[in-house]
């Protein structure tokens, strides 16, 4: 169960750092930080940098602790899937489906984005086609490395 | 160990290599060794290097644009929509300002500011071909990396706000917004979007990335530094005391300079001023007398107002107060 969820975790680590050297699609993290930090107002954000040793090591610290919780959530998800008894892969394919639609409506306005310049609409079609196949891969990896898959 | 689980592993080798390989690719592309980048001291040039320039991002990694994907839309309340690309906005009669960028966190004394030629076109000929439909009153920036701010109309068609493609007579770094960015003279840096890709004409009052944060930056306080001499560093003799002021697209016309903390005040002579939009540079020569020994600068816009002597942080609209620094005399 743990190999597995380390797998899944790394396989989706691995597609979404294809994607953003590739297709200048977001990385997870960029698409949450530039969805919520908006909302965060200016007096508490900058004393917050400020408690992490300011905004450069801020962003290091966004940049690779975002990698391991993409491996911490392949692990909940391989946990929560190997407890599973029955119409595992109807769970499995509703639950990934559900993922990436709740994704979907979160993140919609910072879809639009696109590091390598695509237009909005290309750049949500394919910010929206990225984070389908990161989910899709998600439940494929778990799916297959369950022991009794 | 039997084979399942040897294949496993060896994928799990394989895939954690992969991503290792590609974090790496992007840590060497990303912000982390430039954001926050300073222009301050000794080697201040009127004219910033374009890798000397300061640097305030948003981003992990900045945008790399593809100049022929790049396109830029004018959108919203307009009755000439318009989508062009890198070719016709560039091949229109292009006109060069030299113009100073600050960012609003630059703190009293502090190096987020900087001076540079651009090259582009007023801003005004690509909204006005638009023709803005009666009762629109602002306009809203869209970039490639999501960041979006702000203006007025009014500020938008003045005749110093330019779409800029070139910098120092070289086409825009990636830091830097290539293929194309907003300067906005009078406003603090945020406002000088980058990566821009639409600019939509707008009648409400939506908010941008660090507008809705709470930051005010369209207009910039008037600031002045010492460069040299350094702080706490010792003078001995007759020494020249220089550095920089700037009111954004106010002009400076007076730099003054105390060498007793602010009791007795000497205006320094202006080296460098080519126009109201950029930072001027001063120098005044001292001879160093005994109690003197905490240097002070303050300046005065191009309208005859004093720089604010009240210190403030710079949240949200901009650090005011003045710049100290204490140096030893040696007799």
């Amino acid at each position: 169960m743990k190999v597995g969820g380390v797998l899944a975790g790394l396989t989706v680590l691995l597609a979404s750092l294809v994607a953003r050297v590739a297709l200048g699609v977001p990385l997870p993290v960029e698409l949450i930080s530039d969805r919520f930090l908006p909302f965060v107002p200016v007096a508490a954000f900058v004393p917050s940098l400020g408690v992490v040793g300011g905004p450069v090591l801020a962003k290091e610290l966004a940049f690779y602790s975002s990698f391991l919780i993409l491996i911490g959530i392949g692990l909940s998800a391989a946990r929560g899937y190997a407890r599973l008894d029955r119409h595992r892969l109807p769970i499995l394919a509703g639950a990934a489906l559900a993922g990436w639609l709740l994704a979907l409506a979160v993140l919609w306005p910072a879809l639009a984005s696109n590091y390598h310049g695509l237009p909005p609409d290309s750049a949500r079609l394919l910010a929206a086609g990225t984070l389908a196949v990161l989910f899709a891969l998600l439940a494929g990896v778990l799916h297959v490395t369950r022991r009794d898959a | 160990m039997n084979r399942r689980d040897l294949v496993v592993g060896a994928a799990t080798g394989a895939l954690a290599l992969g991503s290792g390989g590609l974090a790496g690719v992007l840590h060497r592309r990303s912000t982390f060794g430039y954001d926050g980048l300073e222009v301050k001291g000794a080697g201040v040039e009127r004219i910033t290097p374009n890798d000397k320039f300061y640097v305030v991002t948003k981003n992990l990694i900045d945008p790399r644009v593809d100049r022929e994907r790049w396109r830029l839309r004018l959108s919203g309340l307009v009755e000439n929509p318009m989508t062009l690309d890198f070719g016709e906005v560039s091949n229109l009669k292009l006109v060069e300002q030299e113009t100073t960028l600050e960012c609003i966190s630059n703190g009293v004394g502090a190096g987020l500011i900087s001076n540079a030629v651009w090259r582009g076109i007023p801003l005004r000929e690509l909204i006005g071909e638009a023709r803005p439909e009666s009762g629109s009153r602002r306009v809203f920036f869209h970039a490639a990396d999501g960041f979006t701010h702000s203006t007025s109309l009014e500020k938008a068609l003045d005749p110093t706000t330019m779409l800029v493609f070139e910098m120092n007579g070289e086409p825009l770094p990636d830091r830097h917004g290539y293929p194309a960015r907003l300067i906005v003279p009078g406003a603090y840096g945020e406002l000088s979007v980058k990566w821009i890709d639409r600019i939509e004409v707008i009648d409400d009052d939506r908010e941008g990335y660090y507008e809705k944060q709470g930051w005010k930056a369209e207009r910039a306080h008037t600031m002045s530094r010492i460069d040299v001499p350094a702080k706490n560093g010792r003078v001995r003799g007759r020494t020249e005391i220089r550095g920089v002021a700037f009111a954004g697209d106010r002009g400076i016309s007076k730099v003054e300079v105390s060498t007793d903390g602010g009791d007795r005040w000497r205006g320094a002579r202006i080296d460098y001023h080519p126009s109201r939009l950029t930072w001027a540079h001063w120098s005044l020569m001292w001879s160093p007398a005994a109690g003197d020994g905490e240097l002070v600068v303050r300046a005065t816009d191009g309208q005859g107002k004093p720089q604010s002597t009240k210190k403030e942080s710079s949240v949200p609209d901009g650090a005011t107060g003045l710049h100290r620094v204490s140096v030893r005399v040696e007799t």
